[in-house]
């Protein structure tokens, strides 16, 4: 294959992400298509895809690998063209690595969440779209804002919960989610050694996540959940909290495209933080803790899915059917090696992580006396 | 100190206008909010962080990117996946791979 220079596709910024869509699917098609007793320690992708790969990702200022963005936000054609663009006229999962409706179905519910979320969108903008925070009639328009929030919450979580019904968990964990990992997925798993490029271990290569998922940022950033741990909430964090990845989040950023990243930023430097104004503002105070308590409790929900898929599934030793027992000891040895937050999508850590994210978003509710 | 020293003089007073006008231009400026779709952020077509229209395909000569593609899908299988009894898949896997290494010309 020839190494194309991608600089002609940068004008338009649909041909730009198709170019790092189709690349990512490679890349990843390229790595996980060897059989493992062929790899010596490291994989070297070759350079007719590294490079324009580097040139869309830079313009595009998103991580060079497989995201999120590439398998939901970007993967869907119209089911009838002249029609609109809504969930019913969407066709979702337009590329597939395992070809599995398991596969087809987790891109499919992911985007539905992110679509039910654009209403969060709406309440982020209409909420910075009020003339001020302090009068009377605005504090009412928060308030229903905020009622509106929790509503929109509740529905993301609703559409999460279905997928539960939608996605073979033996089928997602076996046969899907190995395409998804990305470079030293694991401490026996290869390093991807990008060809042409100076330091591969200083790109970001950890592949597509939940984690990156623009909407659930914006939704933190938005209540002013603390993942991080900076500020002094009660009730203080636990120990395994304190074990848990607090990076992540931010970590995960790298690897949605810029502008997303640029307005998550903007959020979080809001003039009008929402917490601060509820803090001072009796009267929301009420509706804003609301909100918080329904995205705990959806990210408890969250736990029991993602614990059915990952964590149960990772300590599974029933293999799928028609996979090589090997092959399945060796995922069981990969994945067992897995120790402390790497990619925050192995199995323990990714149990910590999760309960960590739960009890910073509980730490958010403010005292009402 | 007279109590005449407290009030402004017209001078002060003048600079004191205009440092306040000038901090209420600063709060309008950092309260403007910027557009979303400035952002890619499309809350007209209510499709979010989704744009509002599927990817158009790579045209030529980028279409080798896209035929690639549409034959890993039909042809490759997960490596670990792969014993060594199964040599066809494997031969067909390297094929793909080795045509993806090898550098032609455009």
């Amino acid at each position: 294959m020839p190494v194309l220079e991608a600089d002609s596709l940068l004008a338009d910024p649909q041909l730009v992400r198709r170019a790092h869509q189709v690349l990512a699917f490679l890349v990843h098609f390229y790595a996980h298509s060897i059989p493992p007793d062929v790899i010596f320690e490291s994989i070297v992708i070759p350079r007719s895809l590294v490079t324009p790969l580097m040139t869309v990702s830079q313009a595009l200022k998103i991580a060079p690998v497989l995201t999120f963005a590439d398998t939901v936000l970007w993967n869907w054609e119209l089911v009838d063209p002249k029609l609109p663009v809504t969930l019913e006229n969407m066709h979702f999962g337009r590329h597939l690595f395992s070809g599995t409706e398991a596969e087809r179905k987790f891109y499919y519910g992911s985007a539905r969440t992110e679509l039910v979320g654009a209403e969060i969108l709406h309440i982020i903008n209409e909420y910075h779209n009020l003339p001020n925070v302090t009068e009377i009639s605005s504090v009412c328009q928060i308030n229903k804002l905020l009622e509106r929030l929790s509503l929109a919450i509740e529905d993301i979580n609703t559409s999460i919960q279905a997928m539960r019904n939608e996605v073979d968990p033996q089928v997602f964990f076996w046969e899907a989610r190995p395409w998804w990992n990305g470079s030293a997925s694991g401490d026996s798993a290869p390093a991807w050694i990008y060809e042409g490029v100076a330091d591969s271990s200083r790109l970001d290569l950890s592949g597509p996540s939940a984690g990156q998922s623009s909407i659930m940022h914006a939704l933190d950033l938005f209540l002013d959940i603390d993942h991080k741990l900076r500020q002094r909430r009660s009730p203080a964090p636990s120990e395994s909290n304190k074990k848990a990845d607090h990076g992540f989040m931010e970590r995960m950023r790298r690897y949605m495209p810029g502008k997303h990243r640029a307005y998550l930023e903007w959020i979080a430097r809001s003039p009008r933080a929402l917490r601060s104004v509820a803090q001072e503002t009796p009267a929301i105070r009420e509706q804003y803790n609301a909100a918080v308590t329904t995205l705990k409790k959806l990210r408890d929900c969250h736990m029991r899915i993602a614990c059915l898929y990952i964590v149960t599934m990772s300590r599974s030793t029933r293999p799928p059917p028609g996979c090589p027992m090997a092959a399945v000891m060796r995922r069981m040895e990969r994945e067992a090696a897995r120790q402390g937050p790497v990619t925050g999508t192995g199995g323990n850590e990714l149990a910590l992580l999760l309960k960590a994210g739960r009890d910073a978003t509980s730490r958010a509710v403010l005292t009402t006396n | 100190m007279y109590p005449v020293d407290l009030l402004p003089s017209p001078v002060h007073l003048v600079n004191d206008i205009f440092t306040l006008l000038r901090s209420a231009s600063r709060r309008v400026t950092a309260d403007a909010k910027p557009n979303p779709a400035d952002f890619d952020v499309n809350i007209q077509t209510n499709t979010g962080f989704l744009p509002p229209s599927p990817l158009p395909n790579l045209q030529k000569p980028y279409d080798i990117w896209e035929d690639a593609l549409s034959e890993a899908q039909r042809v490759l299988k997960l490596g670990e996946n792969l014993p060594e009894t199964h040599t066809q898949e494997r031969a067909a896997g390297e094929h793909w791979r080795e045509r993806i290494r090898t550098v032609s010309k455009g």
